[in-house]
């Protein structure tokens, strides 16, 4: 190429243009600021690094409490407003239950069935009914067994007077509906959290028993401390009328007197039966007791 | 002092371009302004004839260097600073082309349908080296000088690029390649192709 020697020294010769000096200073102080700017943006970086560390624990502690927190709220929820289906399975095998008990079993399958995979919750959502996973308070453990009690007495064929019969509803989906019908206050209405596992529970695949109910029943109930100190009323007032035996039988047929009689022997009551024969040899003098009465 | 003045003493006394470059790297502000006075005439030059407008050139010649700056981390020795640097100014120069300059690309482009890179050069080759009568004796040398770089613009943009390389940048075939992105049998065409043309050109001139 050292031909062409002519050209380039041609080319030498013509005028050679040059950056403006703007332009050269723009770009040299361009230049300046990355090679100083290098440690400062090391030390931006270290100072971040810093902080992450605080930060993150920040973050931490504050979606701890904010979970916990609600938690505790929905937990709290939970225990004040139970969704009830109103249409309870008569189980002759399984433990009966009072409306408290019955709230308690659902509530506690409800709120476990929220807790748990959905396999799971399959699994075990028979078992409240049985034997519920939720530990009452003692109040309730109270009410429980008084509910126990009662529901004893009223576990046995037909040992109803006229008047429980007026006062029982003819089944416990009226007798739960009356109730709702009555609770229906925008106080006691369902909270939206227990409406929504509700119905969470009666769509989800498996078909538990809890997800049954809820298909079958007509419409939820809420059992409200107002609800259950209802229920508890009426079963008192069951008890005592079982254990009295008297108070409203100057209308019972004899047949009906025996029947009750055999009734509370059966539970176990034999003074109030013997109580209740004595009474009602004294109202039908005439009549021929069983044989297992004598 | 002028830049003329500061580049020539640069170039005698000072360190070569990988080590300046490399001082720079390691946070030596100096050593880029070295660097920088040293090569900034030439490549703004490359840029200037091979867009065509000085406002193009402008830009184009900043975002190089900033390129350049910003290249300073994980900066390695792997060639001559300057074929390295020239490369940079390749690639940007023909993002501008794709974007604001199509002709100028298309007739890149062009150059290598229309002229087979690696084709003897045979009689082009002959006549290179037959002897003509150099151009300044027939030429007054500044008017010479101005058709020069006017024939130089009517040059296909990869032939003028090849020609400004050598000229400016004084790259060698070798460095001409791997600045463009080919071969060196397809610089050494172009190259030669530009030589011819450009004497072809100031011959009509004269």
């Amino acid at each position: 190429m050292n031909k062409n020697d002519d050209l380039s020294r041609l080319y030498r010769d013509a005028a050679r243009p040059e950056p403006p000096q703007a332009l050269d200073e723009a770009i040299l102080a361009a230049a300046r600021d990355a090679a100083g700017g290098r440690p400062q943006s090391v030390r931006r970086l270290a100072n971040t690094r810093r902080w992450s560390v605080p930060f993150a624990l920040a973050a931490t502690v504050l979606l701890t409490v904010s979970v916990t927190l609600m938690v505790h709220d929905e937990q709290q929820a939970g225990d004040t407003s139970f969704t009830v289906p109103t249409t309870v399975p008569a189980r002759p095998d399984a433990e009966p239950a009072t409306g408290s008990a019955i709230g308690s079993t659902i509530g506690s399958a409800t709120r476990s069935a929220k807790s748990r995979p959905e396999t799971q919750a399959d699994t075990q959502s028979v078992e409240p009914l049985a034997k519920p996973a939720y530990l009452p308070t003692p109040a309730a453990r109270r009410n429980t067994a008084e509910a126990k009690a009662d529901a004893a007495a009223m576990a046995s064929p037909a040992p109803m007077t006229d008047q429980m019969t007026a006062v029982l509803p003819s089944s416990p989906a009226s007798f739960a509906r009356e109730r709702a019908d009555k609770m229906a206050q925008p106080a006691h209405e369902p909270a939206p959290a227990a409406q929504g596992a509700l119905a969470t529970d009666a769509t989800a695949p498996g078909g538990s028993i809890k997800a049954e109910m809820a298909a079958s029943a007509p419409a939820p109930v809420v059992v409200t401390p107002r609800v259950l100190e209802k229920s508890r009323a009426f079963s008192s007032s069951i008890r005592q009328e079982a254990e009295a035996g008297n108070s409203a039988s100057d209308e019972k047929s004899p047949e009906r007197w025996i029947v009750e009689i055999r009734a509370l022997k059966r539970i176990g009551r034999t003074p109030a039966a013997e109580a209740m024969l004595i009474e009602f040899r004294k109202r039908f003098p005439d009549y021929k007791l069983p044989d297992d009465l004598k | 002092m002028g830049l003329r003045a500061l580049h020539f003493a640069s170039m005698e006394a000072d360190p070569e371009d990988e080590t300046l470059m490399l001082r720079y790297c390691a946070g030596d502000a100096m050593a880029f302004e070295t660097l920088y006075r040293r090569h900034r005439g030439p490549v703004y030059r490359y840029l200037l004839r091979q867009c065509g407008n000085a406002g193009s050139a402008d830009e184009l010649f900043q975002d190089v260097w900033l390129r350049v700056v910003n290249a300073r981390i994980g900066y390695e020795v792997k060639a001559r600073f300057t074929t390295w640097l020239y490369r940079i100014a390749h690639n940007r120069l023909m993002d501008f082309f794709r974007s604001n300059a199509r002709a100028r690309l298309e007739s890149y482009d062009a150059l290598a349908d229309g002229f087979p890179d690696d084709e003897p050069l045979g009689e082009l080759q002959v006549d290179f080296d037959s002897g003509a009568e150099p151009v300044e004796v027939t030429l007054d040398r500044k008017r010479a000088a101005e058709r020069l770089v006017a024939a130089i613009d009517t040059l296909p943009a990869a032939q003028r690029e090849a020609f400004l390389l050598r000229e400016e940048g004084g790259l060698s075939l070798e460095e001409i390649a791997a600045a463009t992105g080919v071969n060196a049998e397809t610089a050494k065409s172009r190259l030669r192709y530009a030589v011819v043309k450009l004497r072809s050109l100031l011959k009509e001139c004269s």
